[in-house]
């Protein structure tokens, strides 16, 4: 059966219109372009920026056509146990999020942009990578790298969820983060699948480098070449 | 695409990086990107370059050298002495939509004047090291103008620094036409342009012009090349224009915070010894590509044995080659090559009809369509088809022709040939597709390999 992005052919075969990723639900098939812009779908776990404070909501830009809402009553507030969001809660949203805010609250880490179409769904979308540094893998194609946070978020109380600081983040830890940083970016430039096992492959090639030779084009291209003799 | 916003987060983490001297892409605090550069790439400019730092932002730069008048309208004496004998340079810098969002629209439109205007005030004084006044052809009435136009293509930070890089590629790149004045008495000087492009000249004092280096204040240190993050950040940034000697040429101090004087003393200092050296990196580049060019230009001569004429075979400089013109590509059109046809067979007819009329005439019968006369028949025709029931016999003969055509055992044949050849061709592909047997390549479709 064809889906999205294929048409018949003449002689009756099912070709693709798009150039994409190839997907198959029982017998439809589809193409996901490669090229497009991100379409949201229930489930999907993406990252966000506030871009604006409204009645009642959020407008959330998850680089999709158009801005997400994300409604007051949709968030856990303070105190942890889920009650009627009052006008009081209304009037200091901005102690929540404010614009400008990325949507997950305790950033410890730098914001990466890659095509949505590299992201493959899969069973978790957080990861821990060996180095002392956490993951989220946003389906919509932003990547959250940040420091390895030690207490796990259950245990935090709601307040800290939402707070804007920092903890201390010591030199070594951040090399590490920018070089995750950089070998998810070679792997966008090169258009490699970007999930944990590339990553740690990238992170693996990149470290007979200096995290700042990462930037250049022909370092780029040796660390995605030994990706990609890894993953075959 | 840049993020216009920034959480309190982000801020805090490349502040604490910056003091830390790792910036968040690993960078230390004074490190560049990579630049890569190239020049000569637009055939119809004078001179060219495109800049890009890192596959990041992304600047094309083209100089266009044309004759003009010197304008000297409403200007006080003094100052019309000195522009009397001086060329003059236009610069306008335009950010494509295509680079950020935040470019879409008019939103461009307040940055691309702020831009212009750096550019422009760099460029049009005695800092900027060209020398205008070579320029001038004729005192008081003709001159060279030089327009620099700057197209931002892609945005990731550290545009005004690209701007002046590729400027001054692109003004390395260009080559203005020679001069030859004659008097002819009277006081009447006259000019020629020579087409002879080998002999045309760079403009002269494209080594002194400054490039520009950014530096931005964040917390209470500074850094250059700033991603669009960590421009975000920026308290205060500063500008310094510094040419190859090392001479500060220029300095704009721009956003809302403040800059101790301790600090501004230093923030220069740095940019005049990193303007230095990016200066001298940046010649090489351009140096070491026109040597590439001119190497493959040399074999390619001795290839050709002197075969062909090699007056503009040279890469890139106005005049374009012939072949640079843009030819229309046409695909075939069944509607027009009808027309065509029916003009064609319509023009055969009138010919016929004159000729006939015109030998009737000579033959003394006055009764018959007389336009022997007219001078300028081909065109009557073309606009007025001229009599409405020759032109209806004209359409029936048309078709009668066209039918004849499409049922000529000819055509009939090559139809079938055609269809023949593409029938083996699928075959063949088919045949090859199978036998090669590709391995897996990421695009294909594969069951999920994630496994967790």
């Amino acid at each position: 059966m064809r889906g999205h992005g294929t048409y018949n052919t003449e002689s009756g075969k099912c070709a693709a219109s798009v150039a994409g990723v190839v997907e198959r639900v029982n017998k439809l098939i589809s193409v996901r372009s490669l090229h497009a812009r991100y379409n949201g779908e229930v489930g999907d776990l993406v990252i966000g920026r506030i871009t604006e404070v409204s009645h009642r909501r959020w407008k959330v830009d998850i680089n999709s056509r158009q801005d997400a809402v994300l409604l007051l009553s949709a968030i856990n507030l303070p105190g942890g146990i889920q009650r009627r969001k009052t006008d009081a809660d209304e009037l200091q949203m901005r102690k929540f999020f404010s614009e400008g805010d990325l949507l997950v609250a305790e950033v410890q880490g730098h914001f990466q942009d890659v095509p949505q179409a590299l992201v493959q769904r899969c069973k978790t979308h957080f990861h821990t990578l060996p180095y002392g540094v956490d993951l989220a893998l946003g389906l919509n194609g932003y990547i959250w790298v940040s420091k390895q946070t030690t207490q796990s978020s259950k245990d935090q109380d709601s307040d800290a969820i939402y707070s804007n600081d920092n903890e201390e983040i010591d030199q070594e830890r951040r090399e590490a983060i920018a070089r995750v940083c950089n070998s998810i970016n070679a792997l966008s430039r090169h258009f490699l699948h970007i999930n944990d096992t590339t990553i740690k492959l990238a992170y693996e090639a990149s470290l007979h480098f200096p995290v700042k030779d990462l930037l250049k084009l022909d370092v780029m291209e040796a660390i995605t070449s030994e990706v990609k003799a890894g993953i075959r | 695409m840049p993020p216009t916003l920034i959480s309190p987060s982000e801020n805090d983490y490349i502040l604490r990086g910056v003091d830390a001297n790792i910036r968040a892409d690993g960078r230390g605090r004074l490190d560049y990107r990579q630049v890569i550069l190239e020049t000569g790439l637009i055939t119809q400019a004078s001179g060219s370059a495109r800049c890009r730092l890192g596959e990041g932002t992304d600047v094309l730069v083209g100089v266009k050298v044309e004759l003009g008048a010197i304008e000297l309208d409403g200007v006080e004496e003094d100052v019309a002495e000195i522009k009397a004998k001086r060329g003059r340079v236009i610069c306008n810098v335009e950010c494509s939509p295509i680079a950020s969002q935040q470019f879409a629209g008019r939103g461009a439109d307040d940055f691309n004047i702020e831009l212009t205007q750096m550019l422009d005030r760099v460029l049009n004084g005695p800092q900027s090291g060209l020398d205008l006044e070579k320029l001038c052809i004729i005192p008081g009435q003709q001159c060279w103008i030089v327009y620099i136009d700057a197209i931002v293509l892609d945005y990731a930070g550290n545009l005004l620094d690209t701007i002046f890089m590729t400027t001054r590629a692109a003004l390395y790149n260009t080559k203005v036409p020679k001069t030859i004045i004659q008097d002819i008495g009277d006081g009447e000087i006259v000019f020629d342009i020579s087409d002879d492009v080998e002999g045309w000249e760079r403009i002269e004092g494209w080594d002194k012009v400054p490039v520009a280096i950014t530096l931005n204040k964040i917390g209470s240190r500074h850094i250059v090349d700033a991603t669009p993050l960590e421009e975000l950040t920026t308290e205060a940034k500063l500008l310094v224009t510094v040419n190859k000697n090392g001479k500060v040429c220029g300095l704009q101090k721009s956003g809302g915070g403040s800059i101790d004087p301790s600090l501004l003393n230093e923030m220069v200092q740095t940019g005049r010894s990193l303007g230095q050296s990016l200066i001298k990196s940046l010649d090489e580049m351009v140096r070491r590509e026109e040597n590439d060019i001119n190497l493959k230009q040399s074999r390619r001569e001795r290839a050709d044995n002197g075969k062909n004429g090699s007056l503009y075979s040279k890469r890139h400089h106005s005049p374009p080659p012939m072949r640079a013109h843009h030819q229309p590509v046409m695909k075939f059109n069944a509607d027009m090559w009808m027309q065509d046809f029916k003009q064609n067979v319509m023009e055969k007819l009138f010919k016929e009809e004159r000729f006939k009329a015109f030998q009737k005439k000579r033959r003394g019968l006055e009764n018959v369509m007389d336009v022997s006369d007219d001078e300028d028949w081909q065109e009557q025709q073309k606009i007025t088809p001229v009599i409405a029931s020759s032109q209806y016999l004209i359409q029936s003969v048309v078709q009668n022709e066209w039918e004849n055509y499409q049922s000529s055992p000819f055509s009939q044949y090559q139809l079938w040939l055609q269809e023949q050849q593409l029938l083996y061709a699928a075959q063949q592909y088919q045949q090859t597709v199978i036998t090669k047997n590709l391995p897996p390549e990421w695009f294909q479709y594969r069951e999920s390999t994630n496994n967790e």
